[in-house]
């Protein structure tokens, strides 16, 4: 594989759209929004489903326990008094759409199998491809700095 | 070397190579003795009961309940700042959003300790949680003070994960720079393996988003239930509707007035000049005022609706918090000080923005002071009003949490990078293309 490293993030942006087809993947010190548009991360939509399983279940427990498992009349006060379930319904609904939307990419990054690339996180620019002619010249031309990596 | 290359440098020399300025053990060393203070404090009173504090009748809730809902108010500047402006796209809040950040986690795990120390039984807490129990028992779930329950489990929960979160990218700084084999393992766990691909970014981005998006409306939800806590008292000077949007108000305008006290100095001591800029001090001093504006207007409703409702216990309440110190020092603190900033020349001075700070956070200490006190000590009948001395031990607790605090910030000063270094790029990236 080839390494090349800009220091510039204009000379990156520009290099990555001129070889789409090789690249294998590329690293920035903060998110570069490419102009690419893949799909978006389904993220928003798992922590909006657990945060409504979060709230319903915490709903019901609360019903069951105040009608069924627990009756307690206060004043002849209907015992399904649902406005009073709704804070904590809510706490708990939000409780697990944050542990969702965590999990979520701690799951992400356990199937991430990306090369550690030394300075990416500090302030280069890389992009990783398979060798080629073409994409050599093109990337020295680009003003990059190449190094090899084994397969 | 590059302006990025230099920033990360000088934000992992300490965490990566220690290297703390002498001034650091100086605040250390108190807020350790502080700490240690409020172990003691805490033996004492799981020995010998709450009897070791000054409540009694009528005043049950005293410093307790105080220093909850002052700590737990303080917590809500850094969830304002880090994902409210996150949503906003104010570019302004990524150097201040760490340290903003770890103060809400510290503050609110100081408020945390106190409901769980007054409760009495505390080794009993988890009668709170709903579980089969042989008792065939079940918790209280009409009741507001169980509600703040899971509000503040939540909010610790929610501010531990969106602290750690955003500091992920950076901890895989830490990682990288990071000499010596345990050390580097330590910080490649934490990191989650973090290695800015696309990808990561990618995702990283769009879960911080979630993030951001589920803690902004609950710190609303917090301070709100806290508000309910009160206001679902049949107590006159409690059972108001206007409670949960003042405890809100008064929540921003400590958490605020927090984030400048530990600003103006960090922003020296760290060397943190050139990216903590006078437009932050400018924009925070900004947001002190606009937050005192909105405390006023819940203090201008909360006399409206006294006399407005016409009831004589209300009113005989109110009056006599009027006749007291503790009500026009609040408003003296909260109301009037922070108004020196319409001038931007004193928004940009250090020592005003740090006096004004400290006059707004004992100010909103004194506030509910008279909420929690005043009210108590005079409530329906007069044969019940009395008085209320917090001991010696309330003190011990108070100022121990202040030195939990302060220990707790210290050290993440020294191990953890205080600045997001990958938002920082990006506004030198920014900066650079402009």
């Amino acid at each position: 594989m080839i390494v090349a490293r800009f220091s510039r993030e204009g000379d990156f942006s520009a290099a990555v759209r001129s070889l789409p087809g090789d690249r294998i993947e590329s690293f920035t010190p903060y998110p570069v929004e490419s102009e690419e548009s893949p799909r978006q991360p389904p993220v928003p939509l798992i922590a909006l489903a657990a945060g409504l399983v979060g709230f319903a279940a915490s709903l019901s427990l609360q019903i069951y326990a105040d009608t069924v498992a627990y009756p307690l009349n206060i004043g002849g006060r209907p015992l399904n008094s649902w406005p009073a379930f709704i804070p904590t319904a809510f706490e708990n609904g939000m409780l697990a759409a944050v542990l969702a939307g965590f999990l979520w990419f701690v799951a992400r990054m356990a199937s991430d199998d990306a090369p550690h690339v030394g300075g990416a996180m500090r302030d280069g620019y890389f992009i990783v491809l398979h060798p080629s002619e073409r994409a050599r010249a093109l990337l020295c031309e680009a003003g990059a700095e190449l190094t090899e990596l084994p397969p | 070397m590059s302006a990025m290359g230099a920033m990360t440098d000088q934000v992992l020399a300490v965490p990566s190579q220690g290297g703390v300025g002498v001034w650091w053990w100086w605040a250390f060393i108190p807020s350790a003795a502080l700490t240690l203070l409020l172990a003691a404090a805490i033996g004492w009173l799981f020995y010998r009961g709450v009897g070791v504090w000054g409540i009694g009748y009528p005043v049950a809730w005293g410093f307790a309940i105080i220093n909850y809902v002052w700590w737990i108010g303080i917590a809500s500047g850094g969830t304002f700042i880090s994902a409210f402006f996150f949503l906003l796209r104010a570019e302004w809040r990524a150097s201040l959003s760490r340290i903003a950040e770890t103060m809400t986690l510290f503050a609110a795990a100081c408020a945390a300790i106190y409901p769980i120390l007054h409760l009495g039984r505390p080794w009993l807490f988890y009668w709170l949680l709903p579980y089969p129990d042989s008792m065939g028992l079940w918790p209280q779930f009409r009741s507001p003070l169980l509600w703040d329950f899971y509000a503040i489990v939540t909010y610790v929960i929610g501010s531990l994960l969106f602290w750690y979160f955003g500091m992920i990218p950076d901890l895989a700084s830490l990682r990288d720079a990071a000499r010596g084999r345990a050390r580097r393992l330590i910080f490649a766990l934490l990191s989650l393996g973090f290695r800015g691909s696309a990808r990561q970014w990618r995702d990283y981005h769009a879960s911080y988003g979630v993030l951001a998006a589920v803690m902004a409306p609950l710190v609303i939800s917090v301070h709100s239930i806290v508000g309910l806590d009160f206001a679902g008292g049949q107590t006159p000077g409690w059972h108001s509707t206007h409670f949960p949007p003042f405890f809100v108000f008064g929540a921003v305008l400590s958490g605020f007035a927090m984030v400048l006290l530990l600003t103006v100095p960090l922003r020296r001591l760290l060397g943190f000049e050139a990216y903590i800029t006078d437009r932050h001090f400018d924009v925070l001093a900004r947001l002190l005022l606009t937050s005192s504006l909105c405390i006023a207007y819940a203090y201008a409703i909360e006399a409206f609706f006294v006399f407005y409702g016409g009831e004589a216990a209300e009113r005989s309440q109110f009056l006599g918090r009027l006749r007291g110190t503790v009500y026009w020092g609040t408003i003296l603190c909260n109301v009037l000080a922070p108004q020196f900033f319409w001038s931007r020349r004193l928004r940009l001075r250090p020592t005003w923005l740090v006096g004004v700070s400290l006059l707004v956070l004992a100010g909103m200490w004194l506030e509910r002071f008279g909420i929690v006190v005043a009210v108590l000590r005079h409530t329906r009948i007069p044969s019940a009003w009395g008085g209320y001395h917090p001991s010696f031990w309330d003190w011990a607790t108070f100022l121990g949490t202040i030195g939990l605090f302060c220990m707790g910030i210290l050290l993440f000063l020294r191990f953890l990078p205080a600045l997001s270094m990958f938002e920082t790029r990006e506004l030198l990236a920014k900066g650079r293309r402009a």
